[in-house]
């Protein structure tokens, strides 16, 4: 189906080699998963299929790729729309009209379909992908999960051979992409058809992609099965490490592979997760909190106390409030009723150095914060508008991470760096609270560990964390709490262990697993006492 | 009424009014496409562009206002009030800075403004009554470049509205409360940066989904252009043509009437698509 061929790219004004003579083919209705650190070239080993890249964006490309018969070296891409339908990684950047319908029909449009014919083959995909009740939605008033659907079935109206997912589920909640990774199995299954797939959360997909293509970032790119890589890669997802961390001689996959194992081994010592330390003075205390935008209800009344030096995780499903009481108890909003104390004070009341000395904010887009020519620039711009002392800023950073190169542009940092720069940004004013809106949105594992030990630390260091994220395991691995919004309204608050295990969307790998036992990480399965042999009487 | 439609009634009419030489029939349109935009304004728009059109006006008309005050050339007339002038070389003569103040170059700037303001806000309806993205669609299918560069900056603008606010907000939380000249980078920087973004995804998604790729692109559910259009659109010619001749044979309060009537046509002759929704 996809032949690539000694294929080589480099990007002009790099030194950087993203792919060198790279052959593999991908056969007819294979589900190829492609995984590697975020910058490592997925996406444009993606783009390279369709011919985006060389033909729009920039890229010196040698070999050759052949894509159902025909070669990309002389085709544009718009001539293989037929053949290959692309998702991007924000759907909404793709989408050309406001409306769902229209969006759907707009390929069939550019490429002269009859309108007959067009009408069934729109009509066709919405069935599909289960549309009927967003036909005349506008595109901006979806939700995420909503969003990916329509840019599938905009890709899919062309009857494509080849589908091309960009992250389909990275801006998603757990319940939403499971319904978008539902339909990716259901096309391979159902209708053949051959799909490739960047993902971060292997967790997500690994137990049903044929093959993986891993991404090195140095050229170097190896191909095979989800076993082979999953032995050679250091990008696991919780099973195997926990696998590997256990020297299992052959790797799951899945939940169910892991359980099953695991029936005949005899767990001998038992380990509690150790207790995080919280304080006794409430930090921030909601009582009967109700924020309504635009006469809609987003909040209803929240009765909510949070004491310093708790790591908080706030969860539910995308438009349920999360951002919204984010940004309330970092006095973005004055319209509301009900009470909302922060440190004493009223958040909305707050502004500059006393804001930022109680409240760190880092924004899902942590870019928004940026404005310097060079990292270097951007913490001594910190410094100043703060009234700190030049180098403060760089300090805190250095105190993150030593990885970071001060001369490059903020906008050329990889995700997990940006992120690392706002949170050193933000706490160069050791605010007594630090928010964190959704930060692991293409986070790789290694940036979500660095991540992890960073809030770890500031928790020690008495800093309380209150952090919006959809990503149970990143959950399981640092909260001490965890609260989840449905419709508005807090349905749960309880520590970590109880509230993730309590339900099977938020419960993480280890949970289902090693169900009963009380663990929620690989860490926590491997310091306890397991023999493998069985069990003995 | 077709996307198409709508846009040559509000220009037709904007054209019209600006022929009259009468700020009432200005201010009269603006009142008219209010009432229309309210009664048929479309649904699959990001945002309201009438009201920003309309805001946008109004500052426009004020800039000028003050503007007037404070610099131009003198216009004899009843002296309203007067500020300090200040001397000016003897080659600058016919320029004041500072000064006497007229009704009658106030009136005068009104005047001008309102031409200005009937023009935009015209454009503002038609945008709120059909989908921009519908129009470009029908005219740029043979002219690729063009096409693209009309489609990415229509749907990058609301973009641009929307990160703005983000930033706006990101920036409060950064200790930045007040928005001055000397810090606005801190906004522009970012959002620039990301409607750059967006447009490169844009037109790469274009590019992928064979935008300009077919000569010959077809529509699905085509905008029928009916009677009706062609009704209400003549309607608008007739009043470009006719309102000074109107207004020359019938004085202006019964052609100010007669504008009223016609322009409003659409407010009698379709159903709201509301009711249907």
């Amino acid at each position: 189906m996809i032949n690539f061929s000694n294929v080589s790219l480099i990007y002009p004004n790099s030194q950087r080699t993203i792919l060198d003579n790279l052959s593999f083919s991908v056969e007819e209705s294979e589900l190829i998963l492609v995984i590697g650190l975020t910058g490592a070239g997925k996406s444009s080993l993606m783009k390279l299929i369709n011919g985006v890249i060389p033909h729009h964006t920039a890229g010196l490309l040698s070999g050759e790729i052949i894509v159902d018969g025909k070669t990309t070296n002389l085709l544009k891409p718009g001539e293989l729309s037929g053949v290959i339908g692309i998702v991007g990684q924000n759907p909404l950047n793709g989408f050309v009209t406001n409306k769902v319908e229209d969006e759907i029909a707009f390929t069939l449009e550019t490429n002269g379909y009859d309108p007959d014919v067009m009408r069934k083959r729109v009509e066709e995909v919405i069935d599909l992908l289960g549309l009927q009740n967003l036909r005349d939605r506008n595109l901006f008033t979806l939700s995420g999960g909503e969003q990916q659907r329509v840019a599938i079935a905009a890709a899919l109206v062309m009857n494509p051979k080849v589908l091309i997912l960009d992250e389909p589920t990275s801006a998603l909640d757990p319940v939403a992409a499971e319904e978008v990774l539902a339909i990716v199995n259901k096309l391979v299954h159902d209708l053949g058809l051959t799909v490739i797939m960047a993902e971060h959360k292997l967790e997500r997909v690994i137990h049903f992609v044929d093959r993986i293509v891993l991404v090195n970032g140095d050229g170097r790119v190896e191909v095979g099965t989800p076993q082979e890589i999953m032995q050679k890669s250091e990008i696991n997802p919780p099973i195997v490490k926990a696998a590997k961390k256990l020297k299992l001689a052959t790797l799951p996959l899945s939940v169910r592979e892991l359980k099953r194992m695991s029936a005949t081994w005899n767990i001998v010592k038992k380990v509690k997760p150790d207790k995080f330390f919280v304080g006794n003075d409430q930090l921030i205390s909601m009582k009967n909190f109700s924020v309504a935008i635009e006469g809609k209800p987003i909040l209803k009344s929240i009765n909510l106390v949070i004491n310093s030096g708790e790591i908080v995780a706030l969860m539910g499903r995308n438009g349920a409030g999360k951002s919204t009481l984010l940004k309330s108890i970092s006095g973005q909003f004055k319209n509301f009723t009900g009470s909302l104390v922060v440190n004493e004070r009223k958040p909305s009341d707050l502004v500059g150095r006393e804001l930022v000395q109680n409240i760190g904010f880092v924004p899902q887009e942590p870019a928004d914060l940026f404005y310097g020519n060079t990292v270097a620039q951007e913490c001594e711009m910190a410094d100043l508008d703060n009234k700190l002392t030049i180098g403060t800023t760089v300090n805190a950073l250095h105190s993150l991470s030593n990885q970071i190169s001060l001369d490059l542009h903020p906008r050329d940092l990889s995700e997990g760096q940006k992120l690392i720069l706002a949170i050193s940004i933000v706490l160069a004013t050791k605010p007594k609270i630090l928010i964190l809106d959704e930060p692991t949105r293409g986070l790789d594992y290694q940036a979500k560990d660095i991540l992890v030990s960073i809030l770890q630390k500031l928790a020690k260091g008495g800093t309380t964390i209150l952090m919006a994220t959809h990503d149970v395991e990143l959950v399981a691995e640092f909260a001490s709490r965890v609260l989840v919004i449905a419709e508005g309204e807090l349905i749960s608050d309880g520590p970590t262990i109880e509230v993730l295990t309590a339900s099977p969307a938020f419960a993480p790998q280890m949970a289902k697993v090693f169900s009963n036992q009380g663990w929620l990480t690989v860490n926590d399965v491997i310091s306890a006492d397991i023999n493998l042999s069985g069990k003995d009487a | 009424m077709s996307s198409l439609s709508w846009w040559l009634w509000s220009i037709f009419l904007a054209a019209a009014a600006i022929r009259s030489q009468s700020d009432l029939f200005g201010l009269l349109l603006i009142l008219l496409l209010a009432l229309v935009v309210s009664r048929f304004k479309s649904t699959s728009n990001w945002d309201n562009p009438f009201k920003l059109t309309l805001q946008l006006a109004f500052a426009a008309t004020l800039i000028r206002l003050v503007f007037a005050v404070l610099i131009g050339t003198p216009l004899p007339g009843k002296i309203l009030f007067s500020i300090p002038q200040l001397e000016l070389p003897n080659w600058l003569a016919g320029i004041r800075v500072g000064g006497e103040i007229t009704q009658e170059r106030l009136i005068s700037v009104i005047t001008e403004s309102l031409k200005f303001a009937v023009v935009l806000i015209a454009f503002g309806a038609a945008s709120a009554l059909s989908s921009p993205v519908q129009v470009i669609k029908l005219i740029s299918g043979r002219i690729y470049l063009f096409g693209v560069t009309l489609m990415i900056s229509v749907s990058v603008l609301p973009q641009i509205v929307h990160s703005f606010n983000r930033v706006i907000a990101a920036r409060r939380m950064r200790g930045l409360a007040k928005l001055k000249l000397s810090n606005f980078r801190s906004v522009i920087t970012p959002v620039l940066e990301e409607s750059i973004e967006r447009a490169i995804d844009l037109s790469a998604a274009m590019e992928s989904r064979g935008f300009g790729h077919s000569k010959t692109p077809t529509r699905y559910r085509p905008e029928k252009f009916g009677n009706q259009d062609l009704l209400i659109i003549s309607i608008a010619i007739y009043l470009l043509f006719f309102t000074p001749i109107l207004i020359n044979k019938l004085g202006t309060f019964p052609a100010l009437t007669l504008f009223a009537i016609f322009a409003g046509a659409p407010l009698f002759l379709i159903k709201s698509q509301r009711a249907k929704a």
